[in-house]
């Protein structure tokens, strides 16, 4: 983009410009920037506070104003590719490692922003604790995030600190990849009292977000009913979480405060419901496999009647794109099947011992529709009431209809605490065009397009933000090359125009009052947690108070 | 500031102006490690492979080029990739909970392979383009009898949303 000098609107304060610039040009917008400078008020006594007012000026024009002093400096990285990435998940790190393969290192600037002083997004505070194996992606993505032309700001909240508009101004291109920040909700009476809580958050609770850590969790020695709704590995994650026993939970990071909770909690039975049935469930094999075959204080209990699969349930899992769930379905009904022989055997075993054995039922082909309070309390849920559904539709697209009458055919399981697992969704994130049918920010291949359908240059989209709360972490490797292609495409059409980049971020947050945490920094709280863990046997002890975290963060442990 | 934060930025090595090459100690602390070393520890463990037993695998990438590398025998084809800086990713770093090593084994090896176990066929189900053909680098072991054998390595250029992908729910 070129532009000309002349037409720069001195009067908001700003005093040098962007474009790619001849050489008398640079001797022109010296000029030009002299002259605004001496139409600066004289108290604005040194250079770098008239920066800072220019900087206040407020929302930046595509062109950014820097100090006269960095002139020279600006020649020089004026031919680098400044980008700003908000998330630093698996999605912002994917998109940080393609961009750094893609661009040579002396052509590229990324700045990785975070809400959170910690990085890694849902490798942190999403993958359940007892799965560290599935966490060792972060030592690539530390890899990532700390090459020496990336930066990690930590503790920018976009939106608060810093808004997409400010962050476009400032950089050639900026991919948002702050995935799925809410969930769907199911919409049913008595949704609202206590005990009724979204799964995403309970996940954030015992994984220690900072968040979170205040969550009122229902969880005593009077629990003994749990009822999960859904059939996907979220739920898996979180029944198996309440199923294990506190001695194996004590192994893996998950945060003290829920620890304590979960271990002082007597929960017997988790009912783990899905509107479809057998064939529809959405989870994978190998959370399956782990919570069915893998645990051993676990009984699993299946209905019969609720997994008989239908001529279309078989048709349906014939399907090419199947092949998992017909292996899902194999591991259910093996379980099914083994059920009788596991509970007799169960009970020569455990006669006469203090039972320590806990249930999961898995119940298909059921919707909640009713949220009871408990006897006792009119404000916390005691009883989720459930109608029986039957499918109907084409192999493939078959959907759950309600065959109850109601409410006499209801079935009643009691539960003093229900969480919801019916997937996340992108809320609404700094003005970003939200698709609200789908879930997800409007986008084509990673390129952000607006209501009206025209393409914001520059604003791009990866993970779930782009394509919805689906995958593995590995997905988003493929999906962020994706996005990475169309920057690049873009990058190689136009002229790079001059953009301040991470100098203008960093001086605008520090007149905003944000206590940056950079990778540095954040080594120190790994290394104090890591340490910490060392001591109780377990990978690390997370600490879980922001504050905390930002303590731990300025403070050098050697000094 | 301590010296080996300044030293840090260099490497575990360099160059002085005098001539003399300046070597890192070996950090007593794993946080003085570099990751990239901590990623190798980790993933390839300390022991030394025997090079002198080694068969031949190409490995086809994703613009296409075969490329010959020596796999000693008892090397898994994830770390022999990294060994020979080939773009395979192992994000789980061998431990079976992803499908990011994902490849393409040639058909007269392919039935050469022991059966994938449960967990690996897991992991196979979630992997990116999945073929009859498709197994996890990771599981793949070099044995004197797979001398020869070619991986291809999962194309990145289909487009998810062309192709009708859906991608699998966490």
């Amino acid at each position: 983009m070129q532009r000309s000098m002349f037409g720069l609107p001195h009067a908001r304060g700003c005093f040098a410009l962007g474009g790619r610039r001849t050489g008398s040009e640079f001797a022109g917008a010296a000029t030009a920037a002299a002259a605004a400078l001496s139409r600066m008020p004289a108290s604005w006594k040194s250079a770098s506070l008239r920066w800072r007012a220019a900087v206040c000026a407020g929302a930046f024009p595509n062109w950014v104003s820097r100090p006269l002093s960095s002139e020279k400096a600006s020649a020089r990285d004026g031919h680098k590719f400044k980008v700003a990435v908000i998330g630093s998940g698996p999605a912002g790190c994917y998109a940080v490692a393609a961009l750094t393969k893609q661009i040579p290192k002396t052509q590229l600037e990324v700045d990785v922003l975070d809400e959170l002083p910690t990085p890694f997004g849902l490798v942190r505070y999403g993958i359940a604790p007892d799965h560290q194996e599935a966490k060792a992606v972060v030592n690539q993505f530390a890899q990532s995030l700390s090459q020496e032309n990336v930066r990690f700001r930590g503790n920018v909240k976009v939106g608060v600190h810093v808004s997409v508009a400010e962050l476009r101004s400032m950089y050639h291109a900026v991919i948002a990849a702050a995935g799925a920040q809410s969930e769907r909700k199911i919409d049913v009476p008595g949704e609202s009292l206590h005990g009724v809580l979204s799964a995403r958050k309970f996940v954030a609770w015992y994984n220690g977000h900072p968040h979170f850590t205040k969550l009122h969790v229902p969880l005593d020695h009077r629990t003994t009913d749990v009822v999960v709704v859904g059939n996907g590995n979220v739920a898996i994650d979180v029944a198996r979480i309440l199923l294990k026993t506190p001695e194996e939970l004590a192994r893996s990071d998950i945060a003290q405060h829920a620890w304590e909770k979960l271990s002082q909690c007597s929960v017997k039975r988790v009912h783990l419901v899905g509107r479809r049935g057998l064939a529809q469930a959405s989870w994978s094999a190998k959370e399956l496999r782990e919570i069915v075959q893998k645990l051993p204080n676990v009984r699993v209990k299946v209905n019969p009647d609720e997994i008989k699969l239908s001529d279309v349930d078989l048709e349906e899992l014939e399907m090419e794109e199947n092949r998992a769930k017909k292996r899902c379905t194999g591991i259910v009904q093996q379980a099914a099947a083994e059920q009788e022989s596991a509970a007799a055997e169960e009970k020569r075993l455990f006669e006469g011992e203090q039972q320590t054995v806990k249930e999961l039922h898995l119940r298909f082909l059921r919707t909640p529709v009713l949220f009871l309070p408990k006897d006792d309390d009119a404000n916390s849920v005691g009883w989720t009431q459930f109608a029986r559904n039957h499918l109907a539709g084409p192999p493939g697209k078959q959907r759950a209809h309600i065959t109850t009458n109601m409410p006499a055919g209801c079935e009643t399981i009691p539960s003093t605490l229900v969480l919801v697992s019916v997937g996340y969704k992108v809320g609404t994130f700094d003005g970003l065009p939200v698709d609200t049918a789908s879930g997800v920010i409007h986008n084509v291949k990673g390129r952000v397009k607006n209501q009206t359908g025209e393409f914001l240059p520059g604003l791009y989209v990866t993970g779930w933000m782009k394509r919805g709360s689906s995958g593995i972490v590995g997905s988003n490797r493929w999906d962020a090359e994706e996005t990475i292609r169309c920057v690049i495409e873009d990058l190689a059409s136009a002229p790079l125009d001059y953009k301040a980049g991470g100098a203008a971020l960093d001086s605008l947050l520090d007149i905003r009052g944000v206590r940056l945490v950079d990778f540095d920094s954040w080594r120190r709280i790994d290394t104090r947690e890591s340490a910490a863990g060392a001591a109780m046997g377990k990978p690390r002890q997370k600490l879980t108070s922001l504050e905390e975290l930002l303590h731990t963060a300025s403070t050098d442990q050697h000094a | 500031m301590r010296a080996s934060a300044l030293l840090r930025p260099l490497g575990n090595s360099c160059r002085l102006p005098w001539g003399r090459t300046w070597a890192a100690p070996l950090a007593p602390a794993s946080n003085l490690a570099s990751n990239h070393t901590r990623t190798w520890r980790r993933a390839h463990g300390n022991e030394p492979y025997d090079e002198s037993r080694a068969i031949t695998v190409y490995f086809i990438d994703r613009d296409q080029r075969r490329i010959e590398v020596k796999a000693p025998l008892g090397a898994n084809m994830l770390q022999v990739a990294h060994r020979n800086d080939i773009d395979l990713e192992g994000a789980c770093e061998g431990s079976l909970a992803c499908s990011t090593c994902h490849v393409y084994v040639d058909d007269k090896n392919f039935t050469k392979l022991k059966e994938p176990c449960d967990d690996e066929n897991d992991m196979l189900d979630l992997a990116f383009g999945l073929k009859e053909n498709s197994r996890l680098g990771c599981q793949i072991i070099a044995t004197p009898e797979l001398d020869g054998m070619e991986l291809r390595l999962p194309s990145a250029t289909r487009n998810m949303a062309v192709d009708g992908h859906v991608p699998k729910p966490h």
